[in-house]
C-alpha cells in the first residue's frame, strides 16, 4: 500500500530553489530516509508534507488522499526543533497533543515511560535539557500509536548515548511494521535505520533506492532489446540476477553480489539475445554522498 | 468546538502572564469602583455641588451604565492579554506545531475566537455579580425593573471587549511578534488614530472622526447620564468627550469592524507559511 506519493513537488524561497520537482513514493512498512547535507531541502520537503509550507508547484497525497488535517492526525511528526509551551508541564503539553489528535489521555504515561521522562512529568518544559526536549518530542509523536512517523533530524543535539537510544527506538517502532520517513544529514544514521533512501542536493534528487543495495554498491544495469519477451524470460531464469523490473522496453536489473555486468552480457549473448542498450548506473550511496558533502563544503580562504 | 475550548483552556489558564494581567484588570476595576463613591470633588466652576456626588452612579438602574463604562475604560489590558496569547503561539512555534499535529488553520483562529469570547464573557459576569452587590448596597427603594432595566449595557460592554480583542488578534497574526504588536497597538490606539481623527475632523469632515475603529470601539458604552454629563455637554471644552454617534450606529460599526478584523486575520493565517 502506498502511504505517501509526491508528484513534482516544488518550492523556492526567493532565488533559492529549495525543492526541485521532487517525486517520491513511500510504501507501507518502509523506513524511508531523506539524506542530504544541510540546505538540501529536507526540512522544506517535510514542512510541505505536513501542511505548514505551501508548495509552489506539484502535489502530494497521504494515504491516497488529498492533504488534510485528518491525514496529519494519523501521522506523528517532528519537524526541526521540539516545539512545546515552555510554561506548561510535560503532562499538560502532551494533553494538548492528545486533544488535537483525539487520543485518550491515559496514553500519556505510556509514552513518557517509553522515552524515560515519566518522573519529570510535572516539570515545566522549559526546565528540560536539550536531549530531554528531543526525547519528549519523540514521545509526543508516538502518542496514539500513529501509522506513520515523520522525523526531521531526530538525533540532533543528542549525546552519543541519546543517539543510540533514539535509533533503537526508531528501529523498535519500525519492527512493528510502521512506516517511517526520516530526514538526516548523517549517512551512518540512514544506513543503520532505513530500508529505502533518497539522496537530495540543493533540492534535486540524486539517487534513490533500497539502502542495502545502494550501500553494498551494487550497480543498476539498464537493458533494452528488440526482443523484450525473450529478454524477460531469460532474466527471470538467470542465476546472475538478484531482481529486475520492467518499464515498457526498459529493464532495470540488479545483479547478485560480485557479479559483473560483463558476466550478464556474456550470458545473454549465449542465449542468443541481442541488446540494443546496456547502461550501468553507479549507485553507491557512500560515493554519492561523499561527493555531495565534498562539494557542499565552503571553499578554503 | 468543545475540543478547541478544552485545548485553549489547557494552554491559557496556567499561563502566568494571563493570570497576572487578568487579576490587574479585575483588581483595578474593583478598586476604582470602591474608591469612586468616596471621592468628594470640590470644583469651584460648578454651582451645584450635588452633581459631583458620585454615589448617584451606583444606584439601580444607573449602575449598569456606569459600570459598563468604567470597565471598558481599561479594555486595552484585555487587548494586551490577547497579544500575549497569540504572540506566544508564534514565538513558541506552536501554530506551526499544532498544524503538524492535525489542527486546521481555521481551527487555530477559532480557538483564539473562543478565548476572546471566554474572556469577555467572564468579565461581563464578574461585572454583573459585583454590580448586583454594590447596587443593593447603594440603592434604596428600587423595584425589580429598576434592577434589571439597564442590563443591556453589559451586552454593549461585551461587544466592546470582543471587538477590541479582535483588533489585537489581527495585529498579532499580522506582526507575529508580541512585543512589536503591543507597541503598535498602544501607538495606534493612543497616539496615531487620535491624531488622524483630529486632522480629518479639521480638514475633511467634522464627523468623520467618529467612524474610526478605535473611536467606535473605545466609546461604545455611553457616558453615564448624569447632571455631570449635562455639564460636560454644555461646556464646549468637553465637546470631543461627549459628542457621539447614536448607540445603535456605534454598535453596528463595532460589529462590522470586529468582523473585518476577524476576516483579515483568517486571510493572513490561511495564506502564510507557518
Amino acid at each position: 500500500m502506498i502511504v505517501l506519493e509526491t508528484d513534482r513537488l516544488d518550492k523556492s524561497y526567493g532565488a533559492v530553489h529549495a525543492v526541485n520537482q521532487l517525486s517520491l513514493t513511500v510504501e507501507s512498512g518502509q523506513v524511508y530516509g531523506i539524506l542530504g547535507p544541510n540546505g538540501s531541502g529536507k526540512t522544506t520537503t517535510l514542512s510541505m508534507l505536513m501542511g505548514i509550507v505551501a508548495p509552489d508547484g506539484g502535489s502530494f497525497r497521504w494515504f491516497g488522499e488529498k492533504p488534510s488535517p485528518a491525514a496529519n492526525i494519523r501521522i506523528g511528526a517532528l519537524i526541526e526543533t521540539p516545539n512545546f509551551y515552555p510554561y506548561l508541564s510535560l503532562e499538560q503539553n502532551l494533553k494538548v497533543v492528545c486533544r488535537i489528535k483525539g487520543i485518550d489521555e491515559s496514553d500519556i504515561s505510556r509514552v513518557l515511560s517509553l522515552v524515560s521522562l515519566r518522573e519529570r512529568r510535572r516539570s515545566r518544559f522549559a526546565t528540560l535539557s536539550l536531549g530531554m526536549k528531543q526525547r519528549l518530542a519523540l514521545g509526543a509523536l508516538l502518542l496514539g500509536d500513529p501509522e506513520v512517523l515523520v522525523l526531521d533530524e531526530p538525533t540532533n543535539g543528542l549525546d552519543p548515548e541519546g543517539i543510540a537510544e533514539v535509533r533503537n527506538l526508531i528501529r523498535q517502532v519500525a519492527s512493528t511494521g510502521k512506516t517511517i520517513l526520516l530526514a538526516s544529514h548523517i549517512l551512518d544514521e540512514v544506513e543503520k535505520v532505513c530500508t529505502h533512501v533518497v539522496v537530495l542536493k540543493k533540492g534535486n534528487k540524486l539517487a534513490e533506492g533500497k539502502v542495502d543495495s545502494l550501500i553494498q554498491g551494487r550497480d543498476l544495469v539498464i537493458l533494452e532489446s528488440e526482443e523484450p519477451e525473450k529478454l524477460n524470460s531469460s532474466l527471470s531464469q538467470s542465476p546472475l540476477v538478484e531482481s529486475f523490473s520492467r518499464e515498457g522496453l526498459e529493464f532495470r536489473v540488479e545483479l547478485k553480489p560480485d557479479v559483473k555486468h560483463a558476466d550478464l552480457n556474456r550470458e545473454l549473448i549465449g542465449s542468443g539475445i541481442v541488446l540494443s542498450r546496456m547502461e550501468v548506473r553507479k549507485n553507491r550511496l557512500e560515493d554519492q554522498f561523499l561527493e555531495l558533502v565534498k562539494q557542499s563544503k565552503p571553499p578554503m580562504p | 468546538m468543545m475540543k478547541l475550548l478544552k485545548i485553549e483552556s489547557i494552554k491559557v489558564l496556567p499561563y502566568r502572564v494571563f493570570q497576572i494581567l487578568g487579576i490587574l484588570y479585575v483588581g483595578s476595576f474593583l478598586i476604582s469602583i470602591i474608591i469612586i463613591p468616596n471621592i468628594k470633588l470640590e470644583a469651584s466652576m460648578v454651582d451645584n455641588q450635588d452633581i459631583l456626588n458620585f454615589k448617584s452612579l451606583y444606584i439601580f438602574p444607573e449602575i449598569w451604565k456606569t459600570w459598563a463604562y468604567l470597565a471598558a475604560k481599561s479594555n486595552i489590558f484585555l487587548a494586551i492579554i490577547l497579544l500575549f496569547l497569540v504572540g506566544n503561539e508564534y514565538s513558541f512555534n506552536m501554530f506551526r506545531q499544532q498544524v503538524v499535529n492535525g489542527l486546521s488553520r481555521s481551527e487555530l483562529l477559532n480557538g483564539k475566537l473562543l478565548v476572546i469570547i471566554g474572556i469577555a464573557l467572564a468579565n461581563t459576569i464578574i461585572i454583573f455579580i459585583f454590580g448586583l452587590i454594590f447596587g443593593f448596597i447603594y440603592s434604596s427603594g428600587y423595584s425589580f425593573s429598576d434592577v434589571f432595566s439597564n442590563l443591556w449595557m453589559l451586552g454593549i460592554y461585551f461587544i466592546q471587549a470582543v471587538a477590541h480583542m479582535l483588533f489585537a488578534l489581527m495585529l498579532a497574526v499580522w506582526l507575529r511578534n508580541k512585543t512589536l504588536a503591543i507597541v503598535v497597538l498602544i501607538i495606534y490606539q493612543v497616539i496615531l488614530e487620535p491624531i488622524i481623527r483630529l486632522v480629518v475632523k479639521k480638514y475633511v469632515w467634522t464627523k468623520l472622526g467618529l467612524f474610526f475603529p478605535m473611536r467606535v470601539i473605545t466609546r461604545l458604552t455611553p457616558l453615564p447620564d448624569l447632571t455631570l454629563t449635562e455639564f460636560f455637554k454644555t461646556n464646549s471644552d468637553f465637546q470631543d468627550f461627549t459628542v457621539s454617534l447614536p448607540i445603535w450606529a456605534n454598535l453596528l460599526l463595532a460589529v462590522g469592524y470586529g468582523t473585518i478584523f476577524y476576516l483579515i486575520s483568517r486571510q493572513i493565517l490561511r495564506k502564510r507559511n507557518l
